[in-house]
C-alpha cells in the first residue's frame, strides 16, 4: 500500500466509515425492495453483514469501525427525544381512550419483560444473556439503552429486538383469523408494544386505525419499559 | 436558521435528561427524560413549534442507518449467540406470543366495559 499515512489518517477519522456505512444500507434497501420488502431481508441486518465483510476482507479491525461511527449512534439520542412529537400529535386520542390504553400498556409492558426474564431462567440461559433480552419488546434506542444501563449487551439487545420484530409481525395473520371481528385498535396496539417499528409498519397494512395505535403503543412502550426494566430486575 | 431553534430544543431536551438521570442516580435512559421533558414542553406550549416537526420526522425515518453500527458491533459478541441460539428463539417467540394475547385481551376487555359503562350512563333516565 502507498502513501501509509494518508491512509492512517483517513482510517482513524470518521468520514470512510460513516460513508460506507450509509452506502452499505443504501444497497441494502435496494436489495430489501427487490426481495419484495420480504422480513428476512431487513435492511439494517443486510447492511450490517456487508460491512462486517468488508472489515474482514481488509483486516481492519471492527474498534476502527466502532469509533468512526460514534456520530451516527450519537443521533440515536435526539430521535429517541423526537419520539414525544407523533406521541403529542396523537394526545386527543391517548385522552379518548386512556383507560384500555393505560390498562393494555401496563399488562403487556410487565407481560413482556417478565415473560423473557422466567424463560430465560428455565432454559439456563447466563445472567448477560437475560439482561440483553429484557427489554426486547421496546423499540431500539431506548431497549440498546436500557440494556446497556442494566449491564447487558446492546449489540445483543439489537438482534434480540429486531427477532421479536419478526416473529410479532408474523404472528398477525394467525392471530386475526383466530379473532376476525377484533377491535383494530387493539390488535394494532398489541403489536406495537411487542414488535415495536416492525410491527407498526405491520399495522399500517392492515389499517390506519390499527397503525396510529400501534406507533402509540410502540412509544409507551418505550418509556414504560425504561421505567419499569429497573424495578422488575432488583426483584 | 430556523432550523437551529427546534435543533437546540432536542438537544437541550436530552441534555437536561442526561444530567437529571446522571445527579439523581435514576435508572432511566436520559433519552427517555427528555423525550417526557419535551412532551411537557408541548403541551405546556400548546403546540409544535416551526420546524420541530419536520427535524423529528427526518431523525425517526432515517432510525434503521443508525442501528447499523451496532449490527456490526455484533461481530464481537456472536460467540454468546452460537451455542443458545435454539434456546433463545424458543424463547423470544413465546414470550411474544404471549405479549401479544396479553395485550389484545386486556385492551379489549377494558374497552368493553368503558362503552358498557357509556351505555349505561346514557340509558339512565
Amino acid at each position: 500500500m502507498k502513501h501509509p499515512e494518508v491512509w492512517d489518517a483517513l482510517l482513524t477519522s470518521p468520514l470512510p466509515w460513516l460513508t460506507a456505512t450509509v452506502v452499505a444500507f443504501l444497497l441494502a434497501q435496494e436489495f430489501h425492495r427487490r426481495c419484495g420488502g420480504h422480513p428476512l431481508t431487513q435492511p439494517v441486518a443486510v447492511a450490517a453483514a456487508m460491512l462486517v465483510a468488508l472489515l474482514l476482507v481488509t483486516g481492519i479491525p471492527v474498534e476502527a469501525y466502532t469509533q468512526g461511527t460514534v456520530p451516527l449512534r450519537f443521533l440515536l439520542g435526539p430521535a429517541t427525544v423526537a419520539l414525544a412529537i407523533p406521541l403529542y400529535e396523537q394526545r386527543r386520542l391517548i385522552v379518548r381512550t386512556c383507560l384500555p390504553l393505560s390498562a393494555s400498556l401496563l399488562v403487556g409492558c410487565l407481560v413482556a419483560v417478565l415473560s423473557v426474564i422466567c424463560l430465560a431462567r428455565l432454559f439456563g440461559l447466563g445472567n448477560t444473556m437475560l439482561l440483553s433480552l429484557a427489554p426486547k419488546s421496546a423499540t431500539m434506542p431506548i431497549a440498546m439503552e436500557v440494556s446497556q444501563q442494566a449491564g447487558g449487551l446492546p449489540s445483543l439487545t439489537m438482534v434480540f429486538v429486531m427477532a421479536t420484530g419478526v416473529v410479532g409481525t408474523a404472528l398477525l395473520g394467525p392471530l386475526h383469523r383466530r379473532l376476525p371481528d377484533a377491535d383494530h385498535r387493539g390488535l394494532g396496539f398489541a403489536l406495537g408494544l411487542a414488535a415495536h417499528g416492525i410491527g407498526v409498519g405491520r399495522a399500517f397494512q392492515m389499517s390506519p386505525v390499527a397503525g396510529v395505535f400501534a406507533g402509540l403503543a410502540m412509544a409507551l412502550n418505550g418509556i414504560a419499559t425504561a421505567m419499569l426494566t429497573p424495578m422488575i430486575l432488583t426483584l | 436558521m430556523s432550523a437551529l431553534r427546534p435543533l437546540a430544543l432536542l438537544l437541550g431536551c436530552q441534555l437536561g435528561g442526561e444530567l437529571f438521570v446522571r445527579l439523581l442516580a435514576v435508572p432511566l435512559p436520559g433519552t427517555v427524560v427528555g423525550c417526557a421533558t419535551l412532551f411537557a414542553f408541548l403541551v405546556f406550549r400548546g403546540r409544535i413549534p416551526h420546524g420541530l416537526g419536520t427535524i423529528a420526522e427526518v431523525l425517526l425515518r432515517y432510525l434503521p442507518v443508525m442501528f447499523v453500527p451496532a449490527g456490526v458491533g455484533i461481530m464481537t459478541d456472536a460467540q454468546h449467540l452460537r451455542d443458545q441460539w435454539g434456546a433463545l428463539l424458543v424463547t423470544l417467540v413465546i414470550s411474544t406470543v404471549i405479549t401479544v394475547a396479553a395485550t389484545v385481551w386486556s385492551f379489549s376487555a377494558v374497552a368493553r366495559l368503558v362503552s358498557q359503562r357509556h351505555e349505561a350512563d346514557h340509558e339512565a333516565p
